[in-house]
């Protein structure tokens, strides 16, 4: 009996973790690459390469790439990102999950400040789009993969 | 049974007729020497019915200070008696205690059986049919907390005592008894709050009011389950809880105890959480004197708290009195409460986030203080005009004022003066040995005068009726109901019928199986209908159309006991089914998400499982478990009800060795599965929630003996939530967090 109280006490103990925690992790993070496939003599003129971002969308379709990303409707990598490598790293932290990212998209920014398109999609099926179900601490990896010769679709209302 | 015992004599071989002669010589001379020679006693205290010794047993001479402990063989001896005829008392927490007298011999022998108690501390219940009656032949579950078992968990704090009743939850005074309360801000209780057969509810919130009465005054606690409104009428949905308290205080004619506990919140394992480079802490002191005389007893109590909190603008000080006087006149007992109790708290709701749990929102008024005020009183009357004819009477007043001291023309002051005058009537007759009916009548008025719900009357007038039938020996039966009117301000009236069916079966004197089927049903509190407030955000707007909210509780038990085997044990189960509809729920009616109005919005069906199981390992030791498992489901949206847990465990060993007790006990509720999702728009964290684990420690030691004291001191050291788990008991609310008490009980009694 001894031995019984002693197993019980100490599966408790085990099971309790402390409880709620308030350094713990609450964000999530969607981290991953952009994987050029086109030749380089496929690549826009040098000009029309003035930015390059991942953009994670809430809705789908969105409206606008700047205005979702200012409404708070999508998240964005905080730092533009290369186009001189092949594959280009990238993270980008998602600050309320649990969320659900509809559609993520590898965006040039082309001429004005507002004169942003799709590139790249992510997606696993090449025929849709793939959300992704983001929770809290969690870190998501994906591929998008830009193709100069076939850009997406534009769901955008510009 | 009752206890044996026997006198071993030696075996001498003698002529009897000279033997006689002997004995009448040696017994004058034993008397001449009794004021010169004192007299030893001797002895085993074995268990009844293995015959195995009892180690721990206190063996005293009544009135004196002569006295032993059992050894690890079960032995006791007492030297120096100087008297030869005594009173021997024996007792030990697991085990009947008993009383013999004994006429002492120079060196007496004594062999003493004793019966276990086997868990069961209290055999007699006043609760579950409104009569006293055999705990075991209650048709609903009943659970009853003793005083003793009260006292080692806490001197003070009777929320922290209920919370260890299997089946029970209970945070910041809101109790729910097999799920059927959840978040409702504290607004209208589905359980009812009794003392002494009267009601602790307010009239304006309708909640319960805990903590109003002393704990060293309350003799148990009864914790009756399921729907109860077929006797008690409205807010008994979910089950009765009745606190009884003493009658005698003392053995002695003037008595005066002194109960004090200074507690240290320890600081949050988190820097966050720590908003004050001091340790806050928690004090109580409490000093009661009572007499008593033949047929009088009388009590009075003064009580003074002080709770710094762990949480920032959470503290809280008040102050306590009551008192109560009883008396008999023949076949009359007559019982008079009087208490007060005035409160100046901090008016904490929610917390600011969880990375500052410990901190209220942004923008709080740290200066704003909330200020209440609840007194009592009520009586008591029993007339006995036979044996088999009893009538019963009780009236009382339950006055709750509270206000906060901000300006009158501010959006957020609130205040309400409320008195629940109450007053009941009851016969109860033993018509044949087969027949015990009970019959009474109830009023109960509300009146309310409030800047935050106005001025309002409330009324329910009832009458009840209940037969208990035993058609034969092992069968109880009992049939009754209640028919309750509710009579509002404008004259409109609304009724509800109450039956309930029971029966307890036992088909062997350790073996009851109980069943039942009853009606709750709870009229809305004056605060949900009337409440027109804003507090911190939120602002609650009325609705005069609310009606009652209605149960219908089915239960089926088994209570069985076997004291015969290596490990006696005591196990009990019950699985249940609740089925409530217009259920009053707060939900939010603006796009806005801050007005708040309660509305009859759910209908909802709890099904679940209750066991528990006693187990006297030896005799100093006893392990308690019990699980309770809920499946509650909103029907409205077939979805599990908000705000509820679905298992919960409670498990406790306790140890008692002479003067020392010790109690480990564990507490698990899972994972509130659902909240009211619109809540993360006004309480920043909402959905943070963990299952709940919290561990107790307690320890108790009665210094009397080893100080040579006449009186009892006994020291305590509690710790509450022993290893500072975390978790929320409420949206926003972060629970208690460690609190080590070190507390002082001194008796003169």
């Amino acid at each position: 009996m001894r031995k019984i109280l002693l197993i019980l006490l100490t599966t408790l103990l085990i099971s309790c973790d402390g409880g709620l925690n308030p350094e713990i992790e609450r964000n999530a993070y969607i981290t991953g690459r952009i994987v050029f496939i086109s030749p380089r003599d496929k690549f826009p003129a040098k000009d029309s390469l003035k930015d390059l971002r991942v953009v994670c969308f809430k809705d789908y379709p969105p409206k606008n790439i700047i205005e979702d990303v200012l409404t708070g409707k999508a998240y964005f990598t905080e730092t533009p990102l290369s186009y001189d490598l092949d594959t280009v790293p990238f993270q980008i932290k998602i600050t309320d999950p649990p969320v659900v990212l509809k559609y993520i998209v590898a965006a040039q920014n082309y001429g004005s400040l507002l004169q942003w398109r799709a590139i790249g999609v992510y997606h696993i099926n090449q025929d849709t789009i793939t959300p992704i179900n983001v929770e809290k601490g969690k870190k998501y990896e994906i591929e998008i993969q830009v193709d100069w010769e076939k850009i997406p679709y534009q769901p955008f209302g510009f | 049974m009752k206890s044996k015992y026997k006198l071993i004599g030696k075996k001498y071989h003698i002529n009897p007729l000279v033997f006689n002669v002997i004995w009448v010589i040696l017994s004058s001379l034993t008397v001449c020497a009794s004021y010169a020679q004192p007299y030893s006693l001797k002895g085993v205290i074995l268990e009844a019915n293995t015959k195995k010794p009892v180690i721990g047993a206190t063996v005293k001479i009544k009135n004196s200070k002569y006295g032993d402990y059992t050894n690890i063989n079960g032995e006791f001896k007492i030297q120096n008696i100087n008297k030869q005829k005594v009173i021997l008392q024996i007792s030990h927490i697991a085990y009947e205690s008993i009383e013999k007298n004994i006429n002492l011999t120079i060196t007496s022998e004594l062999e003493i059986y004793l019966i276990p108690k086997v868990f069961q501390s209290k055999d007699v219940v006043v609760t579950a049919s409104r009569r006293t009656q055999n705990v075991q032949e209650v048709t609903n579950s009943v659970f009853v907390l003793d005083n003793n078992s009260m006292q080692l968990t806490s001197n003070f704090d009777f929320e922290q005592i209920l919370a260890h009743v299997p089946g029970v939850e209970v945070a910041d005074e809101t109790i729910s008894i097999r799920g059927s309360d959840g978040f409702d801000f504290g607004l209208g209780s589905r359980n009812l709050l009794l003392l002494d057969g009267m009601p602790l509810i307010s009239a304006d919130n309708g909640d319960t009011k805990l903590n109003l009465v002393p704990i060293s005054t309350i003799e148990s606690v009864e914790i009756v389950k399921g729907a109860g409104s077929a006797l008690y009428g409205s807010s008994a949905i979910g089950g009765v809880i009745n606190i009884v308290t003493k009658k005698n205080y003392s053995k002695k004619p003037s008595a005066f105890r002194l109960e004090s506990s200074t507690g240290l919140y320890t600081p949050p394992r988190y820097e966050k959480w720590k908003f004050s480079p001091d340790a806050q802490v928690q004090n109580n002191i409490q000093l009661s004197y009572s007499y008593t005389k033949s047929n009088f007893s009388t009590l009075i109590s003064g009580r003074y708290y002080r709770d710094e909190s762990y949480r920032l603008y959470d503290d809280a000080h008040y102050y306590q009195g009551y008192s109560q006087v009883n008396f008999k006149l023949n076949k009359t007992e007559i019982s008079s409460i009087l208490l007060h109790q005035s409160t100046d708290r901090a008016d904490w709701v929610y917390w600011h986030s969880l990375d500052s749990a410990t901190y209220p929102p942004a923008g709080t008024n740290l200066n704003t203080r909330l200020y209440s005020g609840k007194s009592m009183l009520g009586i008591t009357a029993n007339h006995f005009f036979s044996d088999n004819w009893l009538l019963s009477a009780k009236l009382g007043g339950f006055y709750t004022q509270f206000w906060n001291n901000l300006d009158r023309s501010d959006t957020d002051y609130r205040s309400s003066d409320a008195l629940s005058s109450f007053m009941d009537l009851q016969i109860t007759a033993n018509l044949s040995p087969s027949i015990i009916f009970t019959t009474g009548g109830n009023f109960t008025n509300n009146n309310v005068a409030s800047i935050s719900y106005g001025l309002r009357n409330q009324k329910l007038v009832a009458g009840y009726l209940q037969a208990e039938i035993h058609p034969f020996d092992k069968l109880i039966t009992t049939i009754g109901a209640r028919f309750d009117t509710e009579i509002q301000m404008d004259s409109s009236t609304s009724s509800m019928l109450s039956p309930k069916l029971g029966f307890n079966y036992t088909p062997t004197a350790n073996l009851h199986i109980r069943g039942s089927a009853g009606k709750g049903f709870r009229a809305p509190a004056i605060a949900e209908r009337y409440a027109s407030v804003a507090f911190q955000g939120f602002k609650v707007v009325e609705n005069p159309d609310l009606t009652f909210e209605e149960s219908w509780n089915y239960e089926l038990g088994l209570n069985w006991k076997n004291t015969t085997i290596f490990i006696p044990f005591e196990f009990d189960i019950a699985g249940f089914y609740n089925k409530f509809s217009n259920l009053i729920e707060p939900s939010f009616v603006d796009e806005f998400l801050t007005t708040i109005k309660f509305s009859n919005i759910t209908n909802a069906e709890i099904k679940g499982l209750e066991t528990s199981l006693n187990l006297l390992i030896h005799p100093n030791l006893i392990l308690t478990t019990s699980y309770t498992y809920l499946d509650p489901i909103d029907l409205s949206t077939n979805e599990i009800l908000k705000f509820r847990s679905k298992h919960f465990w409670n498990t406790s060993i306790n140890y008692k060795i002479n003067d020392f007790s010790a109690r480990l006990s564990y507490r698990y509720a899972s994972l509130v599965e659902r909240i009211d999702e619109k809540l993360i728009f006004q309480v920043k964290d909402a959905k943070e929630r963990v299952p709940m684990h919290v561990f107790d420690l307690n320890f108790s030691y009665n210094l009397r003996r080893i100080l040579s004291l006449q009186d009892e001191l006994v020291i305590k050291l509690n710790c509450y939530n022993l290893f500072d788990y975390y978790y929320t008991y409420m949206v926003g609310n972060l629970a208690k967090t460690r609190l080590i008490t070190l507390s002082i009980d001194y008796r003169y009694e």
